[in-house]
């Protein structure tokens, strides 16, 4: 069987804790708060979830096992991810396993984070030790400068202008419209994204996902599970992850998902033709580009002008963040790599209420985590399927 | 009085590696031992072949300018404060020869990719920094300049005018013209020196109001004793002297530069000469807790390590001697470039290298 293949497991019970740009709770109410929401939605006991995989920026000094047990939780199986935009797809993977293999029967999938005013600067003082080292020193505190330094290589390498980037800002916030979860929910026009004022040029403001604090989660179980229990649920089919890709490149301008595309569409039995809807990883806009072209959407160094083709709104011909992405909700912390899963999963069980891709089968969900100095290194993807 | 913001010091051990080169003004990178491959951030292991044994090797500062940006809003204060006044950060990504790709200052100049000429410095923290310039434009760019703020140009004082190494730098920061020049002496000055235009006797026999006197300085030198005294006496010129003056004058020193003139003895002691070996190792050392308590205020303290001196009653010995002018000129210069330690001359250039691979033994014997 093909490393990418899952067999039988499905995601149930997508659960987002509302989003607050600023909080005085910390990681573990989020967490706890997206727990008590999965019961909810799953008509659990606590009892009943024998797995925990958690992920967060903000939970210090506690790891997963402090967590576990502040929510009072006994597990057979317990792993964290500290992978932030990948945590995700690879919590996924892990917990898919976890099921398949008979070492729990339902894992709980979390990630959340608090956001307090100078939290964010305290988290990227000493966000890794390359950053550290190597880009928090010239004032560069946060990923800005580094994904505009990728931004401003991708401009000259493939010819794309600021107009590229903005277009797709504009069709993910246009898509949050609908989404009550949103923070950012006002259309915007290009015009306005030109505009707005350069934070690392060629980086603008409207390029830059807007930290807040919240969480997402879902469950993972074999089918069978979720069958007899009646939740609604959708299929993994295929999921792949990669660490480090490209190193000798010498700015990024393509990300583990181009080694792994093939691997992950033959063992899940479909085409990027048969994508009924994309979420990926919105940092920021470029990634979103890297992304389109290194799973198969079209050639490298025109995901531009594919934006500019499609209509990317839930009924348009390229369904895509149709919650409005991170851009348009803001950016959990851990929770951002969570939020393309909890998304495909209500669009694939019709709850997506207002924002609902007709007839959507097929979900292809990307993630993207971990930036060092001049690169983001983890990447995974992830292709639903509805039941 | 608040601290001033100053750029971020903390940095992994491995990464302090590269502020030690850079105060000592050499552009060295991380080398593996084993396999050759450059590491960078620096790390504890190669990540090629994965070798513990990792050094520093100076190489040609010359890249390739890959990618950039101009840092609008940053995080920490030093930045934000300064941030679009009067320029944003440029900011860039520049492939070294080695194939390493470094995090730089970029200077105006580098317009788009291409060729650049690297360097590395000190930052106002005192910390390494690279930047990135073109290849022959010589003109300052302000945000640089911002960067590493401390040249040492303002008034300035030289703890003993009467030696011959004072006067030498008296009379060099008088002809630079930045400020008054407090020329210490507890004895007779030259007649000369002292009525030079921007020149302030100053009589560092009483201490108590020497800071009431002099007001903020910008620069002080200290100089060494004579080299030919007891064990008592190059005490109490080398060490106890510049000790007990830097803490008389600790209320107008914030942002300054004290450079201290030692000698290549206080590295590698010369056994024929124990006594000004001993006092220039033991200022070394007092010097290093200055230069902690000077960055606070995102002052800097530099060290000169010359070696044999040209000095009045030595032209019959053999062997190369460093003229006092030049060692001002060097001196002066190491301030502005951002150098910390500063080995002005080849015997002194020399010994160091020496004792890097002989340690203390060197000079013992034949």
């Amino acid at each position: 069987m093909s490393r990418a293949a899952f067999r039988d497991v499905v995601l149930a019970c997508p659960v987002s804790v509302p989003y607050e740009r600023f909080s005085a709770r910390g990681a573990q109410y989020f967490i706890g708060t997206a727990l008590r929401g999965l019961l909810a939605e799953g008509g659990l006991a606590k009892r009943e979830v024998d797995g925990l995989c958690a992920s967060s920026f903000s939970l210090f000094p506690d790891s997963g096992i402090g967590l576990l047990r502040a929510l009072g939780l006994e597990a057979t199986w317990l792993d964290t991810i500290p992978l932030g935009g990948a945590s995700g797809i690879v919590a996924l993977r892990r917990a898919a396993r976890a099921v398949e293999s008979g070492d729990a029967d339902i894992v709980a999938c979390i990630a959340g984070d608090t956001c307090a005013p100078g939290g964010f600067r305290e988290a990227t003082a000493r966000f890794s030790q390359a950053s550290q080292d190597a880009v928090y020193p010239v004032g560069a505190g946060g990923p800005n400068a580094s994904f505009a330094m990728i931004t401003d290589h991708y401009m000259r390498r493939f010819g794309a202008v600021a107009e590229d980037f903005g277009r797709l800002c504009v069709a993910q916030r246009a898509n949050a419209g609908p989404n009550p979860r949103a923070l950012l929910r006002k259309p915007i026009t290009l015009e306005e994204y030109l505009a707005s004022r350069p934070i690392s040029a060629p980086v603008r403001l409207l390029d830059c996902v807007m930290p807040c604090a919240g969480a997402e989660a879902f469950l993972v179980m074999r089918r069978e599970e979720a069958e007899a229990r009646g939740l609604p649920h959708c299929h993994l089919l295929a999921a792949t992850e990669r660490h480090n890709a490209y190193a000798d490149d010498p700015v990024q301008e393509r990300g583990g998902w181009a080694a792994d595309r093939e691997t992950l569409f033959a063992a899940a039995g479909v085409t990027p033709a048969g994508v009924d809807l994309f979420q990926s990883y919105d940092d920021y806009p470029v990634i979103s580009f890297l992304q389109l072209e290194d799973l198969g959407f079209c050639a490298k160094g025109e995901a531009g002008a594919f934006v500019a083709a499609h209509d990317l709104s839930t009924t348009g011909d390229f369904p895509m963040n149709t919650g409005g992405g991170q851009h348009s909700t803001g950016q959990a912390g851990a929770a951002g790599g969570f939020l393309g899963l909890t998304e495909t999963l209500r669009q694939l069980t019709g709850a997506a209420e207002g924002r609902a891709v007709p007839g959507a089968r097929i979900g292809l969900v990307s993630g993207f985590g971990m930036i060092a100095y001049d690169r983001g290194l983890s990447c995974g993807a992830a292709v639903l399927a509805a039941a | 009085m608040s601290a001033p913001a100053l750029p971020p010091r903390l940095r992994s051990a491995p990464a302090l590696g590269l502020t030690a080169r850079a105060a000592e003004g050499r552009f060295a990178l991380q080398h593996c031992a084993e396999c050759g491959a450059v590491q960078y951030p620096p790390q504890e292991i190669c990540a090629a072949c994965l070798s513990g044994d990792l050094r520093w090797k100076d190489v040609a500062p010359k890249g390739h300018l890959l990618a950039g940006t101009r840092l609008s809003h940053s995080l920490e204060p030093f930045f934000q404060a300064r941030a679009g006044r009067p320029a944003p950060w440029r900011l860039g990504l520049v492939r070294h020869e080695s194939g390493a790709v470094l995090t730089c200052f970029v200077h105006a100049a580098c317009a788009g990719a291409g060729p650049v000429r690297l360097s590395l410095t000190t930052d106002r923290a005192g910390m390494a920094c690279l930047l990135a310039l073109p290849e022959h434009a010589e003109e300052e760019d302000p945000m640089l300049a911002q960067i590493s703020a401390v040249t040492g140009r303002g008034p300035a004082l030289v703890t003993d005018a009467t030696t011959p190494v004072g006067a030498a730098f008296a009379r060099a920061l008088l002809a630079r013209g930045a400020g008054p020049v407090w020329l210490g002496h507890a004895g007779p000055l030259d007649p000369a020196l002292a009525g030079a235009e921007g020149a302030r006797p100053l009589d560092i026999s009483a201490l108590a109001d020497v800071a009431e006197v002099t007001g903020p300085l910008a620069l002080v030198v200290s100089v060494p004793g004579p080299g030919t005294g007891t064990l008592e006496e190059e005490m109490a010129a080398t060490c106890f002297a510049p000790a007990r003056l830097a803490a008389a004058l600790s209320p107008v020193l914030a942002g300054a530069a004290w450079l201290a003139v030692l000698g290549i003895e206080a590295r590698v002691p010369d056994p024929a000469r124990p006594a000004p070996s001993a006092a220039l190792a033991a200022a070394e050392a007092w010097l290093i807790g200055l230069r902690e308590t000077l960055s606070a205020s995102g002052g800097r303290a530099i060290g000169v390590y010359p070696g044999p001196l040209a000095l009045p009653g030595t032209e019959e010995e053999a062997g190369p001697r460093l003229a006092l002018p030049a060692l001002a000129r060097a001196a002066l210069a190491a301030l502005e470039s951002g150098v910390q330690e500063l080995f002005p001359d080849p015997v002194s250039r020399h010994l160091l290298a020496r004792a890097a691979t002989e340690g203390k033994a060197v000079g013992r014997g034949a």
